[in-house]
């Protein structure tokens, strides 16, 4: 089977081969490693400072207008894709993240209306910018804001995602994605206390912001399938480390009728579709599978989720990816503990299939030679069927 | 309305996460004869108790928790001008803050306002702080609990180099270090040298309680 063929027979729950292996790397310094190229991450020094620096400053709105940094961000999800299909990956999350304008050399915007910090990995090369408030604090903010045009987003992403499939589509399953999902974008694009307020306040104009949000999704999913991508990735970060943000019943109440409409539609045009969340969502695992997702990924260990009893529950509707943990054993856990964690995940949930072996999380931390025994071993122990001692 | 039943109606507000209604009902009990101290001790701060409960229950979620920040900040609004100083309760004073290379805050934060509302004085340093600044806070306030919160993976080490920096600087045996965050645990407290772990902002507020009943060590 071709990595292709093996991942899709997963998301359909069904037994390939051998369990799929899927990529969410999405560091610099493994990219780069990984390619054996020196000189391909950007500083964060380039940006902040000497002339670069200066022209930010001062001149943040030209950059933004010549498209330079969607260009960077563009460039490296392709090196990413590569170094992926390099390390023995399946299937790769392809994240459109260029979504970005710079304020200047500290700090950039995003398309929603959040403000970042530009910020350095460990190595000191540009981080993905890191979250700090929301710009819209209340909803006359929010009307005033200009969103993005779900026409002209289309045409970006779907030229973007069909330069990496025609590259890169018949060695590796892409699952396109953008930043960010639906609960991100109106807590954060708010801040948490001023979504709060407003979701007691005003539930009405919550509604509306949830569906302009759907829209523009929606225009990303289609740009995949336009594109001629097999999958697509619904990212949206909605637990915390011990349960998540918001209670199911606002979920249900307010998201999931847009999440359904997204898998409707994703399926509608051909793309499998699998959600991710970080941190703790166990109370949300039936909305998710009753959305029609075909698989869920992150289940971090760190924050109480088990891939077994996730297997258990929602197995039957939806493919478990997960979950080997990036807090110690990707990042500094020797070859016997990667190894014993691939046999403990291909334990808790890969013995009948609808099962593909990931790490929860992608840091500048993790280490190529643990992403490279993760390969290793879920090639040996995980091919079908399985004979785990 | 005696005094005592309209205290108890700005519990009941703050309780019921009534960001509209809050301010009114302290304004209320005022009227009633209440003294700032009771509206803001069995009202607001009684009520961000049953908040917490109902976090931990399970009833309440994070969304629940910064709502309720927001009801705390329209209750104190008529209540601050009122409140001398020396009223404020004295649980402790707690430093806070998001360690050096992090800057979420949501969990601090949170932090924060449960520690406030039980009546622990706090310093909040806000995020990306650099180890020496928690020293000097330490130092200046006479802290009794630094509270760090991080949710990185890669900044954990930042813990390690407070709790050193602190040492370094002669205050480690008066002061007690908790953490907090996304990618904290218990073992992790005790493999950077913390003496404790908060698993939300309900918990960290009974591990405060715990950290300064413990003698010094």
């Amino acid at each position: 089977m071709n990595p292709n063929q093996r991942t899709l027979i997963a998301l359909n729950r069904g037994l390939p081969d051998r369990v799929p292996l899927f990529s969410c790397t999405e560091a610099q310094n493994q990219v780069y490693e990984i390619l054996a190229e020196r000189g391909g991450a950007v500083p964060l020094s380039f940006v902040q400072q000497g002339l670069v620096g200066l022209l930010l400053r001062r001149a943040a709105p030209l950059v933004n207008a010549l498209g330079v940094f969607d260009r960077v961000f563009e460039s490296f999800l392709a090196k990413k894709v590569e170094s992926d299909i390099a390390l023995g990956y399946d299937c790769t999350w392809v994240m459109f993240s260029a979504i970005f304008n710079l304020r200047s050399n500290r700090h950039a915007t995003d398309i929603y209306g959040r403000l970042y910090d530009l910020v350095a990995d460990a190595d000191g090369n540009m981080d993905t910018p890191m979250y700090r408030e929301g710009l819209l604090t209340t909803p006359e903010k929010w009307n005033a804001w200009s969103h993005p045009d779900p026409d002209r987003f289309h045409q970006k992403l779907e030229r973007s995602f069909t330069q990496l499939q025609r590259r890169y589509g018949e060695r590796i399953y892409m699952l396109g994605s953008v930043c960010w999902g639906l609960w991100e974008n109106a807590t954060q694009s708010m801040g948490l206390p001023a979504f709060s307020v407003a979701l007691r306040r005003d539930p009405a104009f919550v509604r509306r912001m949830v569906q302009t949000y759907e829209r523009i999704y929606l225009a990303a999913v289609h740009a995949a399938a336009d594109a001629g991508l097999p999958g697509f990735v619904y990212s949206d970060d909605m637990g915390h480390k011990t349960g998540p943000q918001t209670s199911p019943r606002v979920f249900a109440e307010f998201f999931a009728p847009s999440f359904c409409r997204i898998v409707e539609q994703a399926h509608a045009r051909g793309l499998k579709i699998i959600i991710h969340s970080c941190g703790n969502v166990n109370m949300l695992l039936d909305i998710f599978a009753g959305c029609g997702f075909d698989g869920i990924h992150s289940l971090d260990p760190t924050a109480g989720m088990d891939l077994a009893e996730v297997k258990q529950r929602v197995g039957d509707r939806m493919c478990v990816f997960g979950n080997l943990d990036i807090s110690h054993v990707m990042s500094e856990g020797t070859r016997e503990e990667v190894e014993a964690a691939v046999i403990a995940a291909l334990r808790a949930a890969a013995a009948d299939g609808g099962f593909v072996m990931a790490m929860t999380n992608s840091h500048n931390a993790v280490r190529v030679e643990n992403s490279r025994w993760m390969v290793e071993f879920t090639h040996r122990h995980g091919t079908y069927p399985l004979a785990l001692e | 309305m005696d005094a005592d039943a309209a205290v108890g109606r700005v519990l009941e507000a703050m309780a019921e996460l009534d960001i509209d209604g809050v301010t009114p009902r302290v304004l209320e009990a005022l009227q009633a004869g209440a003294i700032p101290r009771e509206v803001l001790g069995e009202g607001l701060s009684a009520g961000m108790q049953v908040v917490g409960e109902r976090f931990e229950r399970g009833d309440y979620f994070l969304t629940d928790l910064v709502l309720a920040g927001e009801v705390m900040k329209a209750g104190l609004a008529p209540l601050e001008p009122l409140l001398a100083a020396s009223e404020v309760r004295g649980s402790g004073t707690v430093v806070l803050a998001t360690v050096k290379g992090d800057i979420h805050q949501i969990g601090k934060n949170l932090v924060g306002m449960m520690l406030s509302s039980a009546g622990y004085r706090v310093i909040d340093l806000g995020v990306d702080v650099p180890a020496a600044q928690v020293v000097q806070a330490v130092r200046q306030h006479r802290a009794d609990i630094v509270g760090l919160s991080v949710l990185l993976t890669t900044m954990v080490g930042q813990l390690r180099a407070v709790v050193e920096e602190l040492t370094e600087a002669g205050l480690r045996c008066g002061v007690k270090v908790m953490i907090g965050g996304a990618c904290t645990t218990p073992e992790l407290a005790r493999a950077m040298g913390c003496d404790a772990h908060g698993g939300d902002a309900v918990a960290a507020v009974r591990v405060c309680q715990q950290l300064i009943e413990e003698p010094a060590t």
